[in-house]
């Protein structure tokens, strides 16, 4: 029984259409957010940059980090790359129409709700599931890290699913 | 499994104080024990009076709880002997597979009563029960496994397929069959949650209640003891969260029933009902106490009744009219009442509870289980409760007899470590007797165990211990009723007297003349 399927039709930060197969032979590291969360998202994005960044390159370098939005009426391909480049530049930001989005949503089994922003009544606030998924380089789910994962528990894992990866291969 | 090899840092051991069960707690088991047993099919002094169901006279309750109430009872009270409850477990969890329990999902899947009439004629009902939404089941299915893999160190119902449910109708469709495991089912359970945000899994479409994912928590609680994982922590932390947008507690100074998730409706409880709160108190205690210690004591003040020589009830649920009809359902305010008694260590009202019970419900002995047969009459001429449901006599009333205070916090937050599971363990016990003590004391090298003998049957009794002839354990002496009669060491049995002992690989087999009451002792030098 497959949970998260896996599977999107999205546009990038270039605003090129992509799909899973697009980065198929490559393990996705997938979170979803929004580029006007204040808390929940920077953290998520800090800890997996530095989880990157504590990886042997060419560990790294088999890994494509992907931050999916889950406020595409706000996050266009041009809000993605500029949020990203300058704060977390290695990930690649995906966004879509809101039926698009929806339907990645659903296939990696994330909840997000728009409510009210308190502390700007003309904003709004965007909760969302802060789990980060791994694909493997089939496009199939390898697992997932909650947000309450330490980096270096990500790290651990990341490496011994890697590197017997690559030991097979 | 991933248990850890020395019990959890700051949290010392606990320990209930060695004591025997009394008549009235050996009752209990025996009852829940009578009702398991029952062939398939076989109901009898289970049936509530709704019979859809949807209430708690629903069977899953009853059986779901009287496993919980078990698991509680072996791990505080007699922990070296998994042989009393595992072949009641394998009964119950083979009941909860047949379709007499969970065809009611086909009906409460299209929606439409109470809780969700908004959507009466927009779904159409299905069949597979755990599949999705309907936690009010696969959360008691999920945990009544796990709870035997880890008490009894057994993995049967983790194997692929070992949860079968199927209906092969002579009168109506096609024959289904839907299998699964206890991992699968978690996993259903835990992906849902996430999508939900972790509010929870709805029961009926669209309606997550509080109480009715707490039993997933404590199932996610297991499933971390014997996987290693941390899903409770993760749902738990989740749920609070979520939560806090609907309010967990109402205006009224009560948990929040439940929430309508597609029309974004909390719903209090407004009546209100006991039963409501007295449950998810119980439960939530686990892994919330804080909480439930805040709020519960206020709102079981308003339903106590103070009755005569320490006795006390609680005011019972309202019937309320449903579609013009006054609808009574099983409820079981008294008995959930009780079990949060019992967990809460609020001793008084279950001293007070228990006797009210004794002395107003008719207790009843039968095959030498204690129940208290079904009486529908609320209160009588004097205004004294005397309703009983099913489940208040079948499960609620032992779990609350058997459990000890702060039973069920300290089960999820102090597990077994994997020593526990090489101590020296009564496995297996001839159906002629009660085990009314079993304990091993590692500071003293000793197992000690009682067994009293059932009147209504024949026959010596027959008990085999495990983790007995371990090299290295080494010399031992069996002591019945404080007088050595037999003696070994981890290779053989040197000489038994009055008893016959065998050895099997690392197990002893006892058998000894059925007596009222034997009290032995197992120690090595």
């Amino acid at each position: 029984m497959t949970f998260v399927t896996a599977k999107f039709d999205l546009v990038d930060h270039d605003g090129r259409p992509v799909t899973e197969a697009s980065y198929r032979g490559r393990w996705l590291l997938v979170y979803f957010g929004f580029t006007h969360c204040r808390v929940v998202c920077p953290r998520s994005l800090t800890r997996l940059s530095n989880v990157l960044g504590a990886l042997a390159p060419d560990l790294a370098h088999v890994i494509q980090p992907l931050y999916v939005t889950v406020d595409p009426k706000r996050d266009t391909p041009e809000v993605m790359r500029d949020y990203l480049t300058a704060r977390y530049p290695l990930f690649v930001g995906l966004t879509g129409t809101e039926d698009q989005v929806a339907a990645a949503k659903d296939a990696f089994k994330v909840f997000s709700r728009p409510k009210p922003d308190p502390e700007n009544p003309a904003n709004y606030d965007v909760p969302h599931t802060a789990i980060t998924y791994l694909i493997d380089p089939a496009g199939a789910y390898a697992t997932h890290w909650p947000e309450t994962s330490s980096a270096g528990d990500v790290v651990s894992d990341l490496q011994a699913r890697l590197m017997i990866t690559a030991s097979q291969s | 499994m991933n248990l850890p090899l020395t019990p959890p840092s700051g949290s010392a051991r606990h320990r209930t104080p060695a004591s025997k069960l009394d008549a009235k707690q050996v009752g209990s088991i025996r009852q829940i024990e009578n009702i398991a047993g029952q062939l398939d099919g076989e109901w009898t002094m289970m049936g509530g009076r709704c019979g859809l169901q949807e209430d708690f006279g629903a069977f899953r309750y009853q059986m779901a709880y009287a496993g919980l109430a078990l698991a509680l009872t072996h791990f505080h009270r007699l922990p070296n002997a998994p042989g009393v409850f595992k072949p009641i477990f394998e009964n119950l969890i083979r009941k909860m597979m047949h379709p007499g329990v969970w065809m009611y999902w086909h009906f409460v899947s299209q929606g439409g009563a109470l809780t969700n009439g908004h959507l009466w004629g927009k779904l159409k009902g299905k069949w597979d029960p755990v599949k999705e939404d309907n936690i009010m089941f696969s959360a008691y299915l999920t945990l009544l496994p796990m709870l035997y893999n880890y008490l009894f160190d057994d993995d049967r119902y983790a194997q692929p397929g070992a949860l079968k449910m199927s209906i092969n109708p002579l009168t109506f469709g096609d024959r289904m069959v839907f299998e699964y495991d206890q991992h699968k089912l978690s996993d259903i359970i835990y992906w849902q949650m996430v999508q939900n945000g972790y509010l929870g899994v709805a029961c009926e479409p669209s309606c997550v209640f509080q109480i009715c994912n707490q039993p997933s928590i404590l199932s996610f609680r297991i499933e971390d003891f014997i996987k290693g994982t941390s899903r409770a922590q993760e749902v738990t932390e989740g749920y609070v969260k979520a939560w806090k947008e609907f309010g967990s507690v109402d205006a009224g100074g009560h948990f929040m029933v439940h929430v309508v998730t597609d029309i974004k409706m909390p719903i209090p409880n407004a009546l209100p009902w006991l039963w409501s709160d007295a449950w998810l108190a119980a439960l939530m205690h686990s892994w919330n106490p804080e909480f439930v210690h805040e709020h519960y004591p206020a709102m079981l003040q308003k339903f106590l009744i103070p009755g005569p020589d320490d006795t006390c009830a609680v005011r019972l649920w309202e019937p309320f009219e449903i579609r013009g009809v006054t609808t009574g359902a099983d409820t079981a305010d008294f008995g959930w009442a009780a079990v949060a008694a019992a967990e809460l260590g609020d001793d008084k009202t279950l001293r007070g509870l228990l006797a009210h019970a004794d002395r107003f419900m008719n207790p009843t002995w039968r095959d030498g289980g204690l129940h208290y047969p079904r009486n529908d009459v609320r209160y009588d001429e004097n205004g004294i409760v005397r309703l009983v449901e099913p489940i208040t006599s079948n499960t609620l009333l032992p779990f609350a007899r058997l459990n000890v205070p702060n039973g069920l916090n300290t089960f999820y937050n102090q597990p077994w470590t994997r020593a526990h599971y090489a101590e020296p363990l009564l496995t297996e016990i001839s159906n002629n007797v009660d085990v009314v003590e079993a304990r091993f004391d590692p500071s003293a090298s000793e197992l000690r165990f009682t067994l009293n003998a059932r009147q209504d049957r024949s026959g010596d009794a027959a008990i085999s211990i495990s983790n007995v002839f371990e090299k290295g354990r080494g010399s031992w002496k069996l002591y019945r009723d404080g007088v050595e009669t037999a003696s070994g060491d981890d290779e053989r049995v040197s000489r038994a007297a009055d008893l016959k002992i065998e050895r099997h690989a690392d197990v002893m087999e006892l058998v000894a003349a059925r007596e009222a009451a034997s009290a032995y002792s197992l120690v090595w030098a």
